[in-house]
Formats: structure tokens, C-alpha cells, sequence
């Protein structure tokens, strides 16, 4: 029934990975409910999860975040795609 | 007969950025993920007529591109061995019980709003680098399942590793991409941001 923050943190992550037993859901909650750090920890794996899916729809959406192809690598693609011959 | 599809020379200018930024939130390495590109406008070309105008040109090669990166995955699975890592690199516990420590010894919520932190253009740039700061062997594991929601089993399946391998690549993704936020963004006292 009392588990420690490791075994908290573990579940934390688990918990958006698989279905946690009813043990381990129980355990889990009354150790969040006394470990404020664990508590922080558990919302910010949430956090981190939804700004995932975020950046990778801004990214979808088109949005410049982080580098964009290079030069160099544009033109080798572009003269490829240029010498294509359909068979 | 086809739907209208545009000019193969434009594609470049047109998809070549989104395309590559695509790739590389779910490869590492650069080279690599402009060979992918490549790959999928190349085969985007090859398989134009069977385009049905269902959806955008840029989702079409978007969803090429996709497969394409699977096959990788799958590929450099064979070649790597995570478990391998995982038993190799055993520093995962000193590392939590540092953040651990520190979120004792520091305010352990992040000082900022996080959502108003999402709104700023350069939190996303901060956000990149750190995915980016996942270890090479954990991040595909990551990609998979936070990018694109591919379930336990799956990639179980696609990569042949166990479940349990999968949940601890994980949370070793999640605490270090967490980690690395701290440091580089919600650290201390930076609410004015």
C-alpha cells in the first residue's frame, strides 16, 4: 500500500503507457496524496506529454521550429527530382 | 485518372522544410532524415497518379514520409540492441535520485506559467532542443509512442524489445526531457518570462 517516490515516479510514467493495476492505482493516488513532490512530478510527465502532441501539430502545421532542410541538401534533391525519367 | 497534383520542381520550396523538420522530430540525425526526405518525394513522384486529392499534397507526403521512417525504425532496430543499452548504461537511478534532490531542495513547480510559457515562440525552440537531448537509443521508442501515439504493443512488435524495456526507455525519455526543460527554461525564478 505505501510505495516509495521512486516506485511513484515509475508509475507516473507508466500510468500513459499502460493500464496500472488496481493496487497500483491505489497505492499511487495515497502516495500523492502525501507526497507533494511526487504530486508535481506526476503533473509535470502530464505537461510534458501534452506539449509533445503540441509541437508536433505546430510542426505539422508548418510552423519554422528548429531547422529547416539546408541548402545543400534542397539542391541535391532538387536535381534529382529534375533528372527523374519516368520508366 | 488522377487528381491535380503540382509541378515535381516546386515540391522542394513547396515541402522540403516542413518535411525535414517532420523527419527530424523523429530522427536524430540530420543526414539521415534527408535521405528520408528524399525517399518519400522521390516516391511521391513514382506513385503521383495514384494521388486521389483525399487529402492535402502536403499530408499525402506527409503520410509517405511516415512510412518511410517506419521502415528506418525497423531497420536501425536490427541493428541496434536497446535492452543492450538499457543493461549497459544503468545510471538511470543515481539520475533520478537527482532530480529527486533537487526538486527537494529547489520549489519543485516550475516557476512560470507553463501555458503562458506556450505561448512564446522561443519556449517551442527550447522544447526542440531538448527532444533532441534524448539519448539517440531512447528517442525512437519516444517518438513513437508521445509523436505519433503508437501503442506499448506495438512497438513491442515493430522493434522487437519487451514491455517492460519500452516502459523504461520511457520514463528515462520523460525525466530527462523534463530535466532539460528545468534547466533551460522553467529553472528558477525566470517568471518574468
Amino acid at each position: 500500500m505505501f510505495i516509495s517516490c521512486k516506485k511513484a515516479g515509475e508509475l507516473a510514467s507508466e500510468s500513459h503507457d499502460r493500464k496500472l493495476s488496481v493496487m497500483e492505482k491505489l497505492s499511487f493516488k495515497i502516495h500523492l496524496s502525501m507526497c507533494k513532490i511526487c504530486k508535481v512530478f506526476a503533473k509535470q510527465y502530464e505537461l510534458v506529454k501534452e506539449m509533445t502532441k503540441i509541437i508536433n501539430k505546430k510542426i505539422e502545421d508548418g510552423e519554422p521550429i528548429g531547422p529547416g532542410l539546408s541548402e545543400e541538401a534542397s539542391q541535391k534533391i532538387k536535381i534529382k527530382i529534375s533528372s527523374y525519367k519516368e520508366e | 485518372m488522377g487528381h491535380e497534383i503540382s509541378d515535381f520542381n516546386t515540391w522542394v520550396d513547396q515541402y522540403g522544410d516542413i518535411l525535414f523538420r517532420f523527419a527530424t522530430l523523429r530522427v536524430r540525425d540530420a543526414s539521415v532524415a534527408e535521405d528520408l526526405v528524399q525517399e518519400a518525394l522521390m516516391a511521391g513522384i513514382k506513385s503521383a497518379k495514384n494521388f486521389k486529392g483525399q487529402s492535402t499534397e502536403r499530408s499525402w507526403l506527409i503520410g509517405i514520409l511516415k512510412h518511410k521512417i517506419l521502415d528506418y525504425y525497423r531497420k536501425s532496430s536490427r541493428e541496434n540492441n536497446v535492452s543492450q543499452y538499457l543493461d549497459e548504461e544503468g545510471n538511470f537511478e543515481s539520475f533520478f535520485d537527482q532530480q529527486m534532490m533537487s526538486a527537494n531542495h529547489k520549489a519543485p513547480e516550475w516557476a512560470g506559467d507553463p501555458s503562458g510559457s506556450m505561448e512564446k515562440e522561443e519556449f517551442w525552440n527550447v522544447f526542440r532542443s531538448c527532444l533532441n537531448n534524448i539519448p539517440q537509443k531512447l528517442s525512437q521508442v519516444f517518438a513513437m509512442r508521445e509523436i505519433d501515439g503508437v501503442s506499448t504493443d506495438e512497438i513491442c512488435k515493430e522493434l522487437n524489445i519487451t514491455s517492460t524495456n519500452v516502459w523504461v526507455i520511457l520514463h528515462r525519455a520523460r525525466a530527462g526531457l523534463k530535466g532539460c526543460l528545468e534547466k533551460n527554461w522553467f529553472g528558477n525564478n525566470k517568471d518574468s518570462r
